[in-house]
């Protein structure tokens, strides 16, 4: 028996279920489903855990939190007031000046998180050099702190212009304005770059949800005193309890960031580096391009329309999925989504009194699922009422095979949008497909595509929650230098190398710690920087000419290499290193066939009952309790050595 | 010709639609300005053997007519593309729009060199010539003061891309490496979309894939039609005036008979040498914008959206200029002020549509030196959206025929000798209604060198105008504050000198107000 206080749960708080995946030396790993408690994530936490590793201590906690994505999509957000330099009170409101749509007026901006009453502008000046144009003055220090507190916030955001070059403005004012205990968050602390709309956005989201966040991890904390609790960032590290209670803005992507870190661990195992993790829910799909074993890190995102600065997975939604709806458009064309039957009513075949035919229902139609699996609550697939929707679409329309169709060409534009776009060819890439309806689709969406392979994890039904198992604590420091390539920048480096350390230590990281410089370089009067990561003593202008060669096409070596912001990336050792392969996947069902749409019999196999080297010929279904993969004529599934089914296709 | 089903239109209207957003992705990243990168001034579209467009990229929109406008005119003086020639053209009188606009035009074959398409893609170069910095100069009385006037020409051929003809362009501007970098960028972007158009062709076949093309433009020119039956019929006129003289006057007849409509822009002023002349792709544009917006904004972008569509404009009128006629505000001002005349035509047919008339300008502002510390500096500047029937206007936001994005205060301030000083909304600029106009917004900037000014905008004399009882928008402002304090206000365009010290502030218009205000 392995000692206990060895156990680490990942646990995933999804929309509709809490997922927790426990390690612990000598045991299989356990996965556990609960529902989510919306009002309070914590009960379900609690929940989970306590059926998934009863009565024993754990180590440590991982969690992804839809908590602060709730708040904000929700507006649940703390009433918060943005103080800003003088005659820049519309910072958020003028945005970039761009409409979100060119021609469909029904499309309007998202409403600033702080209306133009709860702006308190400030005099005072700093230039691009960090130089003081107009003081600070005490005196007008302590108007603004009267002015805030006469406006009654949960929270304050700080934004001043330039504070990335010189934060003594926000420094003075932020000691003043903490008398009135409420939460700060101080741009040139949270994101000292340049671009003022993006820091003060950032900036805004951070306080708005900061009093939520903090209430939600204490209310966990208080519920779950023992194990180290840690929060999923969307960079796809964890981050200590601390740094998440005062920068949630960097768990906004929290939850899909723990999947795509576990579908590129996935990949990386089955002997695929470069990968394209396909993640196909209920209402949406989310994509993401791995290279190397680990998913693509940018700078920046936004959610419901708000930009952020932050680092995130790179990850691409569209807005369909298994309940996505079809039907037929004035010109004759046959669409499907963007309207989802969503939980409730639910696909017509989930007898809930859904009638509209969705993705799901055209699955049930073709066979592709199981007649006698249980949806709980004794509930099973309506199979008539699945056709009588599908039915309802003009004969011309297609069918069935024709929502699959249109639903492929969907997901294969997002998928060409995180591969081809980038100038990455997809015929070196694996999909790895989780989430309940990927396996259905991602044979042949691989195969339109011109991928090599498809994966498909033993559990991929809580790939999330393994995730969080599976990465590292990860911390990001930065600072905008804007200075010239040949300058020396070793102040810059080891001054952030040491932050980042620092911050680790803070959370309770032990062990070895990787640090990697990267840096963001342009050339002078280019307005985009590339991400270049620097090793000691390079030559920044070398590699950003091979950098721009790389990602362009071609180099200009005799213009000016500009360093905009420099960073640093301290990353701990994950709790596992690579995915489990002992799964206990249940007892398998007997095996059976079953026709499907107009392709003959299917041989049907339980996922249980398969080993490694065991091979599945296609038509072929292989179930299991969250989710099925299907393969067409021609299609060989083996199970690997790491229990994935890999799906090998022909390239070329 | 074979049916397609609704299932094939929707597959293959994806993957079309994938082919031109893929080359606008690839111009916009390899592109090595600004202006292409950050603000995406730019367009890639798909078209059949004809020169038909059968998908577009949708960037700006006032490219929407122009791009049919330059294959066409590629295909008249080459006829059909050989493999391996691209054709290079940006003369305004042959389907450009203005002279820093610059297409390129590449045929894509099967392998056996059966002709299969063309893709072209624009973009916006920062410099091609002329008497200033940019090549808009508000001082120009003809197109040879406005730069580099590219007929279609051979840029490359089946020995490749033709340095000779890409050296005579970069020799033409005050920033030759730049434009090196972004036409290699335009002939990245084109090399993705012939990948990519062969790479359907040989899943499809060339014949179903000819046949997918007739049927992707009949499906949006169903749509569309289906759209403008609801109209009622009817003869609607509308008028409006650009602020320069005693005003120049555009008019517009929109005749709307079933599932048609013609816009005629008989009875405008003629031309003038002043470079607020549209050509007529301009105008096309303005009027196809308009058309998509009060009919089917999500009809697939192609020709069929525009079947039911016909415009004429008199020749040597402000709207459809000939040479020699200066072009280059008819491309960012004129097409604003076309829309709002058609906008204002349409909203006696369909009023529970239209929206009041928005800011109608760019504000173009230009401030720039030459000497031994040179620079160069463009933005447009947002103003007010008009109220809609459902909702009020936006506020600071760029509408009609642009949407190009604003310039951080912080990257501003780093790149020029200039500090910003106010941006903010300009509170109360937006017209009252029951849905009020938005609010234009205030950019003041203090110049911190010696330099030249130009200003180029409307809407300084007419208002916004509201719709249904909605106000006027306010009228636009320029204003100058020398450096001992004294302030003048600058009329609506022209080209000053600034000293150090000296703040220039622009207020740009409120939109229109819809509704009566309760």
């Amino acid at each position: 028996m392995a000692d206990p206080v060895t156990a680490c749960a990942g646990v995933d708080v999804g929309g509709t279920f809490t997922d927790v995946v426990v390690h612990a030396a000598g045991h299989r790993p356990r996965a556990v489903k609960v529902p989510t408690t919306p009002d309070n994530q914590a009960v379900g936490v609690q929940r989970g855990v306590g059926q998934a590793w009863p009565g024993s201590a754990l180590r440590l906690l991982p969690h992804g939190t839809t908590t602060a994505t709730n708040a904000v999509l929700q507006r649940s957000l703390a009433r918060t007031v943005l103080v800003t330099t003088d005659g820049f009170a519309d910072v958020l409101a003028i945005a970039r000046q761009d409409r979100p749509a060119l021609y469909d007026l029904s499309v309007t901006r998202p409403e600033p998180l702080v209306p133009h009453h709860q702006v308190v502008t400030v005099v005072e000046r700093t230039s691009p050099d960090g130089e003081a144009i107009i003081a600070l003055t005490d005196e007008e220090i302590s108007r603004v702190v009267g002015a805030v507190q006469r406006l009654k916030p949960e929270s304050i955001a700080v934004s001043l212009l330039f504070s990335y070059a010189c934060d003594e403005h926000e420094r003075r004012l932020c000691d003043e304005l903490s008398r009135l205990k409420i939460p700060i968050t101080r741009s040139s602390a949270l994101l000292p770059e340049f671009r003022e709309f993006e820091r003060a956005s950032t900036c805004v989201l951070n306080a708005a949800v900061e009093p939520v966040m903090r209430r939600y991890l204490s209310n966990l904390t208080a519920r779950l005193p023992d194990p180290t609790i840690t929060v999923m960032t969307s960079s796809g590290g964890t981050a200590g309890l601390d740094f998440a209670a005062s920068a949630p803005v960097h768990t906004l992507l929290s939850g899909p960031a723990a999947g795509v870190v576990a579908a590129g661990a996935v990949a990386r195992c089955a002997g695929f580096g470069d990968a394209i993790a396909f993640d196909m829910g209920g209402t949406s799909t989310d994509v993401c391009l791995i290279r190397n074993g680990q998913p693509e890190v940018s700078t920046s995102a936004q959610i419901a329309g708000l930009p952020f600065r932050t680092p995130a997975v790179g990850i691409h939604t569209v807005g369909a999925g298994g309940g996505s709806i079809a039907w037929v458009d004035s010109g004759g064309a046959l669409r499907v989504g963007p309207r989802s039957a969503g939980a409730d009513p639910g696909p017509a075949c989930y007898g809930l009194g859904g009638t509209e035919p969705t993705v799901t229902d055209a699955h049930c139609v073709l066979g592709h699922l199981d007649p006698d699996r249980e949806l709980g609550g004794g509930l099973r697939l309506d199979f008539d009422a699945a056709k009588r929707a599908v039915e309802t679409l003009p004969e011309p329309a297609g069918g069935a095979a024709g929502i699959l169709a249109v639903v492929r060409a969907t997901m294969a534009r997002a998928l060409r949008k995180v591969s081809t776009e980038r100038g990455v060819d997809p015929a070196g890439l694996a999909l790895v497909a989780y989430g309940g309806a990927g396996p259905l689709h991602a044979a042949a969406l691989a195969r339109e595509l011109g991928c090599r392979a498809v994966v498909v994890p033993p559990a991929p039904g809580v790939l999330s929650a393994l995730g969080l198992l599976l990465a590292p604590a990860r911390y990001e420091a930065s600072r905008t230098v804007m200075a010239a390539a040949d300058n020396d920048l070793t102040d810059a480096w080891t001054g952030l190398e040491a932050q980042a350390r620092a911050e680790l230590e803070r959370q309770g990281v032990a062990g070895d710690m990787t640090v990697t410089r990267i840096a963001d370089a342009r050339y002078a009067g280019q307005s985009h920087e590339l991400r270049i990561t620097v090793s000691h003593g390079a030559d920044l202008a070398q590699l950003l000419h091979d950098a721009h060669r790389e990602a362009y096409g071609y180099a200009m070596p005799d213009e000016q290499v500009v360093v905009v912001t420099v960073r640093v990336v301290a990353r701990g050792e994950p709790i596992l290193s690579q995915p489990p392969s002992d799964w206990d996947l249940g007892e398998p069902a007997s095996q059976r066939s079953r026709d499907i749409g107009g392709a003959g019999a299917a041989q049907v196999v339980s996922r249980a009952g398969l080993s490694a080297g065991d091979e599945v010929s296609g038509p072929a279904l292989i179930e299991q309790s969250d989710t099925t993969t299907l393969l067409a004529s021609g299609e060989v599934a083996v199970v690997d050595d790491a229990g994935n089914l890999v799906v090998h296709l022909p390239v070329g | 010709m074979a049916e397609l089903s609704g299932v094939e239109l929707e597959v293959f209207r994806h993957a079309l639609a994938g082919v031109a957003e893929e080359m606008g992705v690839a111009l916009r990243r390899a592109a090595y300005s600004p202006n292409i990168k950050e603000r995406a001034d730019c367009s890639a579209a798909v078209f059949d053997p004809d020169g038909e467009m059968v998908a577009q990229a949708e960037h700006i929109p006032v490219h929407l007519g122009a791009m049919p406008a330059s294959v066409r005119a590629v295909l008249d003086t080459y006829g059909a593309l050989q493999p391996g020639q691209q054709v290079c053209v940006n003369d305004p009188y042959l389907g450009g729009t203005h002279l820093p606009d610059l297409t390129i035009v590449s045929g894509v074959f099967a392998g056996s060199a059966e002709l299969l398409g063309y893709v072209a893609n624009r973009a916006h170069h920062a410099d091609v010539g002329g008497a200033a910095p940019g090549s808009m100069p508000a001082t120009a009385t003809d197109i040879a003061m406005e730069g580099l006037r590219i007929p279609p020409i051979l840029i490359a051929d089946a020995d490749g891309e033709r340095d000779d003809v890409v050296r005579l362009i970069a020799a033409n501007s005050r920033t030759p490496g730049e434009r090196r970098g972004d036409l290699r960028a335009q002939f990245a972007a084109n090399h993705v979309g012939v990948r990519r158009l062969r790479e359907i062709a040989s899943r499809m076949g060339d014949a179903r894939l000819r046949e997918a093309m007739a049927a992707v433009c009949d499906y949006s020119d169903r749509r569309v039609r289906a759209a403008v039956a609801k109209i009622p019929d009817g003869c609607y006129r509308n008028c409006d005036v650009l602020e320069i003289g005693a005003g120049l006057t555009i008019r517009a007849a929109v005749t709307v008979a079933g599932d048609e409509v013609t816009i005629d822009f008989d009875g405008t002023d003629p031309q003038v040498p002043v470079n607020l002349n549209a050509v007529f792709a301009v105008t096309l544009s303005s009027a196809m914008f308009v058309f998509r917006m009060l009919t089917d904004p999500d009809a697939p972008p192609n020709a069929g959206c525009y079947r039911s569509l016909h415009v004429r404009a008199p020749e040597g009128t402000v709207v459809h200029a000939t040479f020699p006629a200066p072009v280059a505000a008819g491309n960012v001002e004129t097409s604003q002020r076309i829309v709002d005349v058609l906008l204002g035509a349409f909203a006696q047919a369909i009023p529970e549509r239209v929206p009041a008339a928005s800011q109608g300008t760019m504000n173009n502002l230009l401030i720039g030196a030459g000497g031994d510390r040179p620079f160069s500096y463009y933005e447009t500047l947002g103003g007010g959206e008009g109220g809609t029937p459902d909702r009020p206007g936006m506020s600071g936001v760029h509408t009609g025929m642009t949407n190009t994005r604003n310039t951080p205060a912080e990257a501003m301030e780093l790149d020029y000798p200039l500090r910003v000083w106010r941006y903010e909304l300009r509170s109360s600029s937006g017209g009252a209604g029951r849905h009020p106009g938005g609010n234009g917004l205030i950019r003041e900037v203090e110049v911190l060198a010696d330099c030249t000014l130009t200003v180029q905008s409307e809407r300084r004399e007419h208002p916004p105008w509201g719709l249904g009882g909605g106000h006027p928008g306010a009228v636009g402002r320029n204003i100058l504050r020398r450096s001992d304090g004294t302030e003048v206000e600058l009329p609506s365009k022209g080209t000053w000198p600034l000293h150090r010290g000296d703040r220039i502030r622009i207020e740009t218009p409120g939109g229109g107000g819809w509704g009566a205000p309760l």
